[in-house]
């Protein structure tokens, strides 16, 4: 989308001023830790995105780009805080320059600001992965199947397909329990209909004859079918007697109804629902038990809470200023993390519902008894049973409200208990006196009865039309919804699957490139299910594994770099221009470095790659490798100037305009953390043997000597090797003499007297004296470099390993055979 | 929940959601207006299931 021409930062993260002229073209960053390396990458990421992702997600709750991207003297002047990036659109074909400041971050000034270069620039907000950490890329590679497809969708942008799809499961799921819910409604229907009939089977004839041997009894016309419209008391007048407001008591009615509640009290008191319900205590007594599953199940239902208020940018719950984006991540995080307490959660919503229809079935029951009492004018006290049913309806709302609300968790415990006690004696003397009091009702004549039958029987009857019609809503819905999400399954999966075979493909390939000397025959796969990705490797032949498991830390760091370049490369296709590693490859073995840096050049030659490293050598592998063309050292910080920095060649030209100013010390510490560099270097080049030292810490005072040493060994085995084949000399000598004094002129043996002080005593040196040094450090240096202006390589010893061959330059305008023999 | 300030939909989920959609109208599974419904809710990125079920079963909900 983009490559970068030049960066300017200031008073920005640990920078007050810098200027970087990257020419679209790779670029190294070099520099130990705490130099501020990172802070560009955080600046590029800045100016393009408008956000800062490392001073987000988790452990950065209290950290925001608004608070602490300035530069911690700038915190209270954001608008000094300023990033201006100049880059080369290639879509476009055009040059345009993007400036932030940390106060109006999300509102940029864009030259030129027309729609193509606002559209360009929302797309990479989009895209903020073309800058990544270690941390970030090897996430990709180490985390479970379930988080790798929530990381790598991210990565994707397909994050959105996740949340659809878990919206769809849960319309599926929904739709089911309530289909299930209306069956269970039509059911109780059916049977309260049948009971009341007094019939067996259930089945039309019966059923019919049943009706009809009340209607003849009643003269009235005999029904000949059952359809939906048929009206079972089709002529059955009305009850005459104007004075009795309300409906008269069924005795056959009432016992049937107190039949069918005895039946639903021993289904609700059954061991079966006792022992699901001693289940879910144990369940609970767990949840409870541990403070951080507690926690977790009562942060996730609160934080999902959040997350859908979530409209401006503040906290919904104290008010703190947040950015919209980077607080919605943030609580993301939180639930994505709360997943015990969302397995919990599940189980005890599965394993309640057969509790939870227990309940049901009661209360309906148990609501036609407290019905029945009204109708005795007082005969029978229904208070006691109706309390029961308010406890049984608030305890069963209880229960299922558990699944999305942790804070209910006392009072359900208190329910559960309720429900071992199972129901209350006062309850069941209710429906025992009801049960007498009907029983000595008189019993009605017999038109009576049939009239009454009929009558109830068509509201029963009524009722089973009714959840017939809700179940067959209730199936459409859950069919359509099953559809529905099962389409959605199948297009995304075969999307995802596509994408993920490309990438996979491409992985493999890379993989295999930069480790060819021992796994060319190396495959990874990803393995694709429902909200996950398996990741396997291939190890030596032996089998497929998870990458962490036998792959070391280097290889693991390499597969992630390339799963990364293979996502990008499929993310954004031909648009993939640019990527800023900030120190992403530390733990890659010294052996497949220069692959790594073949790979992105060869396979990725249109990318822009800005690379930050802490190590010198990786550095310059880049630069041997040709991947990179240019590049900045990073040496001190400090809080008051930010880092040290300078380009090859600036260290000399710092040093003099040090000097001019008669500043010794400032020149000397300047040399000599430009000589450490680049002793770094040369000691890597020249197989040098430096005193090992187990914390990696290597000074002048350990580098310089061993680099002088291996200089004159190599430049010496070239001699020996030009005169063991016959050839001429002359140049190894004359190098080898110019070496010699060269190396006389730096004074370097006599610093090397004493090396615990020498090179601080250049601090006491007169400018003049000063001057004479630098000049013949700078000498001794160009002349260990190829004169050829473009390369200005560093000689070195090729292979880098093993047995030495040869001293040579990247373009072969030096190459001096070292082999004495075949 | 609305979510207007979000993203720009990537391209691969607007292929995803495009090609869902057509499923959705080839196979008529939804009527003229749930599926216009549903289209606008995926367009703009209303993906919470509250949203999206009122959407599915909009005509029908409306007749019933």
């Amino acid at each position: 989308m983009i490559k970068i021409e030049s960066i300017e930062i200031i008073e920005f993260r640990g920078i007050r001023k810098l200027n970087l002229d990257l020419r679209r073209e790779s670029f190294g960053i070099a520099g130990p830790n705490g130099t501020g390396k990172s802070g560009v990458v955080d600046a590029i990421e800045f100016a393009l995105t408008g956000n800062i992702s490392r001073l987000g997600g988790a452990g950065t709750a209290e950290i925001s780009v608004k608070l602490h991207a300035p530069h911690v003297d700038s915190a209270k002047n954001p608008e000094k805080s300023i990033v201006r990036l100049t880059g080369y659109v290639p879509s476009l074909n055009k040059t345009v320059t993007i400036e932030r400041s940390v106060k109006n971050a999300l509102t940029p000034q864009i030259t030129p600001d027309d729609a193509k270069t606002r559209a360009l620039l929302a797309k990479l907000e989009t895209h903020p992965e073309f800058a990544l950490s270690r941390r970030e890329i090897i996430k990709y590679i180490l985390t479970p199947a379930g988080e790798r497809s929530k990381d790598v969708q991210i990565l994707l942008r397909l994050d959105h397909i996740e949340k659809v799809r878990m919206s769809l499961q849960r319309i599926a799921k929904d739709t089911q329990k309530e289909h299930a819910r209306a069956k269970s409604d039509n059911d109780r229907a059916k049977q309260d209909f049948v009971l009341h009939l007094g019939i067996k089977s259930g089945s039309k004839t019966e059923l019919l004859a049943a009706v009809n041997a009340r209607r003849v009894l009643l003269k009235l016309e005999p029904l000949a079918d059952l359809t939906p419209n048929t009206l079972i008391k089709d002529g059955v007048t009305a009850n005459s007697d104007k004075k009795q407001e309300k409906p008269r008591l069924s005795k056959a009615s009432t016992l049937a109804d107190l039949k069918s509640y005895k039946e639903y009290v021993a289904a609700f008191e059954s061991p079966e629902l006792q022992k699901i319900n001693k289940s879910i205590s144990t369940l609970l007594e767990k949840i409870t038990g541990d403070p951080s599953i507690l926690k977790g199940f009562r942060q996730k239902i609160l934080v999902e809470q959040g997350l859908a208020l979530l409209d401006e940018e503040m906290c919904p719950l104290c008010d703190a200023p947040w950015e919209l984006e980077k607080l919605k991540e943030h609580l993301a995080e939180k639930v994505k993390n709360a997943a015990t307490a969302t397995q919990l959660l599940a189980k005890l919503g599965e394993t309640s519902a057969p509790i939870l229809e227990g309940y049901e079935n009661l209360i309906i029951a148990a609501q036609k008894i407290t019905r029945a009492c009204d109708q005795t004018e007082r005969k029978v006290e229904g208070k006691t049973l109706a309390d029961f049913i308010n406890v049984c309806t608030i305890d069963s709302k209880l229960l299922e409200k558990l699944e999305s609300d942790p804070s209910v968790i006392s009072e359900v415990t208190a329910a559960l208990k309720r429900f071992a006690d199972g129901i209350p004696s006062g309850a069941k003397e209710v429906a025992e006196n009801m049960r007498l009091y009907t029983e000595g009702l008189p019993d009605p004549s017999a038109e009576e009865a049939a009239k009454e039958y009929l009558i109830i029987a068509q509201e029963k009857y009524d009722r089973c039309r009714t959840t017939k019609s809700e179940i067959e809503a209730a199936a459409n819905h859950e069919i359509l919804a099953s559809k529905v999400f099962e389409h959605y399954g199948e297009v995304s999966t075969k999307v995802l699957e596509a994408i993920y075979d490309k990438v996979e493909k491409d992985f493999t390939t890379y993989y295999s490139y930069i480790n060819r000397d021992d796994e060319e025959k190396f495959e990874g796969n990803l393995i694709p299910s429902v909200g996950k990705l398996a990741f396997d490797v291939d190890f030596y032949g032996r089998g497929k594994f998870p990458p962490g498991a036998y792959h070391s830390e280097g290889h693991q760091d390499g597969m992630g770099l390339c799963l990364y370049l293979a996502l990008m490369k499929h993310t954004l296709g031909d648009e993939f221009s640019l990527a800023v590693l900030d120190d992403v490859l530390m733990s890659v073995d010294t052996g497949h470095r220069r692959e790594v840096c073949s790979l992105l050049k060869h396979h990725f030659p249109k990318i822009q790659f800005i690379l930050t490293t802490h190590d010198p050598v990786w550095l310059q592998f880049m630069r041997t490798e040709n991947l990179i063309r240019s590049n900045i050292n990073f040496g001190g910080w400090t809080v008051e100037s930010g880092p040290q920095v300078w380009s090859e060649g600036d260290a000399w030209k710092q040093i003099e305009e040090k000097l001019a100013k008669s500043d010794v010390p400032g020149a000397s510490a300047t040399l000599r953390r430009y000589l450490e560099y680049i002793a770094t270097i040369l000691a890597d080049n020249l197989n040098a043997k430096v005193e090992y030292h187990a914390n990696g810490h290597y000074d002048l005072g350990d580098l310089w000597p061993a680099v002088i040493q291996a200089w004159k060994a190599r430049l010496q085995e070239a001699k020996e090797s030009a005169a063991f084949w016959n050839n001429p000399t002359t140049d190894i000598e004359t190098m080898q003499a110019d070496a010699k004094k060269m190396i006389a002129e730096t004074q370097s043996e006599r610093w090397m007297i004493n090396k615990a002080v020498h090179y601080n005593q250049w601090a006491n040196l007169q400018p003049s004296e000063f001057a004479k040094v630098s000049v013949a450090f700078q000498a001794l240096l160009k002349s260990m470099q190829c004169k050829n202006s473009p390369c200005a390589e560093f000689l070195s010893v090729s292979p880098p390993k093993g047995e030495r061959e040869a001293l040579r330059c990247g373009c072969g305008q030096n190459n001096f055979n070292l082999k004495k023999a075949a | 929940m609305a979510n207007n300030g979000s993203l720009p939909l990537s391209s691969t989920v607007s292929s995803i959601f495009d090609q869902f959609l057509k499923k959705l109208d080839d196979e008529k599974l939804l009527n003229k207006s749930a599926l216009e419904c549903f289209t606008e809710n995926l367009h703009l990125q209303k993906f919470d299931h509250e949203t999206l079920r009122a959407a599915l079963f909009k005509t029908e909900e409306l007749s019933e």
